[in-house]
């Protein structure tokens, strides 16, 4: 259903983790894959070296290693614009997938796609970190430096995350893709407390910039599936894209979205313009020569990396904002690493800081 | 400057070497010359006041009987200049062409230094002409060059012997930079002509050569057209001949438009904002400024003065601003959407 079966060209596993059964269950799985053991990661990155694109090099061989640091972490956000208090779960690292827009292409040490297999580690943080807050409600996601699903069908993330969340109270599981593979969450015992999310674009942008992944209506498709097999969903509108026809195009988007998914199931949509860091731009022109995306009005914002500039950002979220709420006026609609000033332009109003807008997304999947 | 008869028959020389006729020496064979838009006029007063106090080598081609540069291209060059008849010159042994070529290469790398094109011609003569390997032109020969051994920087000098003559000349001359010329092979060979005649035109340095260049990549980008056409614009091509400005200005103006073009949605609201600020009749010593790329909405105001009496003005002319319809304006614009 639109995405393809990965395959990885080599396999790189780290010794200390070669006999843990989650590196047996991979391995496994591809047989005939050449497989090289490394005494550390650094290694399998020396390994792309001379490759003409070691970010598509990387693409194709897999790391199987040992997560040494902490599997959950802040969301970085942005220094001066609204993040939304996201914690991310770091199983994976990478994507299959190659989006020119994708900020993991200047962003990873390690450029190989890496799976951890110390799965018992993932675990026991993941225990320590909820029973350690008081009061306090965890938005976590496994989408921030990998695709949450695209890779699922081989790691089975899903499979042990989800039913894990079921029994929390105190937090809620995003699983954010762009592609279908959803049968694996089909049969899972999640009550309610795993949102699946979709990150979409308009058709055009979707052809042109998001290559490997499918089209916007398999994605909706998917997103049907899970509403029916009583998910919470949400759908992601970044990077909006600025070119011409941009308004019919996203607002077919807009449309589709709620021909596919009841809006009572929708945790959020959020809206986010293209942004990424300086040094991005130049990788976007080397490996992407037909992209156009890097010849928008772009200008560095307080934060230093380039974005469109500001009344061009704030129309595209006020169309899309009115759109949506044509549709349903209690979906919540909410930003992307915005300003208070493009909040109150788009929206009419602003959380004004991060630990409102948390609260908001929070209140919106709270049990 | 004119030779004396004595100099015509060539320097005197300590040492018994043979005197070549001038015309039998090949002065178009470059097989084994690196030497690139060479500056002669020092040379050439030295030559002519003393002579030549280091003798060129040659190569004699026995098929030919004529004789091949070694080392010396520039002496032989001023001498010819200068109306000599004959030169006193080392003979090359029959030694392979290679070992010649390098010969010449490490007595050129031993007096002066090398300049851009000419580093680039020895590496393509080791890779093309010599069909030396990848390996040991890392090992060796870029490093001999100054230019460490990254395999990068071999591909660039490389590529950079591809060049058209006059990118290749202006390169030499160190009007092109070479981060400039690294963009420029990604160009077609008539844009990069193009943008080549637009530096000779606007003498452009570094940093612009390589504003320019992005502009005008973007927008042919943008446009779908190439460089050469955008730059052929009527418009364009009226303000870089303009015969009334100096070029400095030429340069200024052609800037500007390209940044309007590239940035129109911006350049309308700085326009805006520059209108508003008319109206607002602020005295030369109160500066406004919007937020760098009215990212926010905060406006910064800066006064300058030297006396009481141009606070006091000063003063006076906050009073107005903050009654003025135009501050009103002002404000707005920072909630104004864009097309």
């Amino acid at each position: 259903m639109g995405t393809e079966i990965f395959r990885p060209q080599k396999i790189f596993v780290e010794r200390s983790i070669r006999d843990l059964p989650f590196t047996r269950k991979l391995l496994d799985r591809w047989p005939s894959v050449p497989v090289q053991i490394v005494s550390q990661p650094q290694q399998a990155v020396d390994a792309l070296r001379g490759e003409p694109d070691p970010i598509a090099a990387g693409k194709r061989s897999l790391l199987i290693a040992r997560q040494r640091g902490p599997f959950i972490k802040r969301c970085p956000g942005t220094k001066n614009y609204i993040c939304c208090g996201y914690r991310i779960i770091n199983a994976a690292t990478n994507c299959d997938l190659d989006c020119t827009y994708c900020i993991l292409q200047g962003y990873l040490t390690i450029p190989l796609l890496t799976v951890y297999a110390n799965l018992d580690d993932l675990m026991a943080q993941l225990d320590s970190f909820l029973s350690s807050g008081q009061d306090e409600f965890y938005r976590l996601g496994t989408g921030e430096l990998t695709d949450s699903l695209s890779l699922d069908p081989s790691f089975g993330h899903a499979r042990l995350l989800v039913p894990y969340f079921a029994d929390k109270s105190n937090a809620i599981l995003e699983l954010k893709t762009k592609t279908t593979n959803v049968e694996d969450l089909m049969d899972l015992e999640h009550a309610g407390r795993t949102v699946v999310s979709w990150s979409l674009n308009a058709e055009p942008v979707v052809r042109k910039e998001e290559h490997g992944a499918p089209p916007v209506k398999e994605r909706l498709q998917a997103a049907r599936r899970c509403y029916r097999a009583g998910y919470r969903i949400g759908f992601h509108f970044d990077p909006l894209i600025d070119y011409p026809g941009w308004e019919e195009d996203y607002r077919r988007v807009v449309e589709a979205i709620f021909q596919h998914v009841d809006p009572q199931a929708i945790a959020w949509i959020s809206l986010g313009a293209l942004r990424y860091p300086p040094q991005l731009e130049e990788i976007i022109r080397r490996r992407h020569p037909q992209s156009e995306i890097v010849l928008g009005e772009l200008f560095p914002g307080k934060d230093g990396k380039p974005r469109y500039f500001r009344p061009i950002r704030t129309r595209m979220f006020r169309k899309l904002n009115t759109w949506i709420k044509e549709h349903d006026p209690d979906v919540f609609v909410y930003l992307c690493m915005e300003s208070d000033l493009v909040w109150r332009q788009a929206l009419g109003w602003s959380p004004g800081n991060m630990a409102r807008l948390s609260r908001l997304l929070d209140e919106r999947v709270k049990p | 400057m004119s030779a004396s008869s004595e100099q015509k028959k060539g320097p005197i020389m300590p040492m018994q070497l043979p005197e070549i006729p001038l015309e039998a020496v090949d002065l178009r064979d470059r097989t084994l010359v690196i030497t690139y838009a060479p500056e002669l006029q020092s040379l050439r007063e030295s030559i002519a006041r003393v002579g030549i106090q280091q003798p060129p080598i040659l190569q004699k081609i026995p098929r030919s009987g004529r004789y091949r540069i070694v080392c010396g291209y520039k002496r032989l060059l001023v001498l010819e200049a200068l109306g000599f008849e004959k030169v006193i010159a080392h003979l090359a042994s029959a030694e392979n062409e290679l070992k010649l070529f390098l010969r010449g290469l490490h007595e050129n790398l031993g007096t002066r230094s090398l300049n851009v094109v000419e580093k680039s011609l020895a590496l393509d003569k080791l890779a093309g002409q010599f069909r030396l390997s990848r390996e040991e032109m890392l090992k060796d020969h870029l490093p001999a060059l100054g230019l460490g051994s990254d395999p990068k920087t071999l591909d660039l000098y490389l590529s950079l012997a591809r060049l058209e003559e006059p990118i290749k000349q202006d390169l030499a001359a160190g009007k092109i930079s070479i981060a400039t010329a690294q963009q420029l092979l990604t160009l077609s060979p008539e844009d990069r002509l193009a943008f080549g005649k637009l530096l000779t035109a606007l003498v452009l340095g570094k940093n612009r050569q390589r504003e320019f260049l992005s502009l005008l990549r973007d927008l042919s980008l943008k446009g779908k057209t190439s460089i050469n056409e955008l730059l052929g614009d009527p418009q364009i091509t009226s303000l870089v001949q303009d015969p009334q400005v100096q070029v400095p200005i030429r340069a200024k103006r052609v800037r500007e438009l390209l940044i309007r073009r590239r940035y129109p949605r911006l350049s309308r609201a700085a326009d805006e904002f520059e209108e508003i600020k008319k109206k607002l009749r602020l005295p030369a010593h109160l500066s406004l400024t919007a937020s760098p790329f009215f990212e926010g909405q905060d406006y910064r105001l800066t006064i300058t003065f030297r006396s009481r009496e141009q606070l006091a003005a000063a003063q006076k002319a906050l009073a107005a601003m903050a009654e003025s319809s135009a501050l009103a304006e002002l404000l707005e614009i920072t909630f104004r959407d864009q097309e």
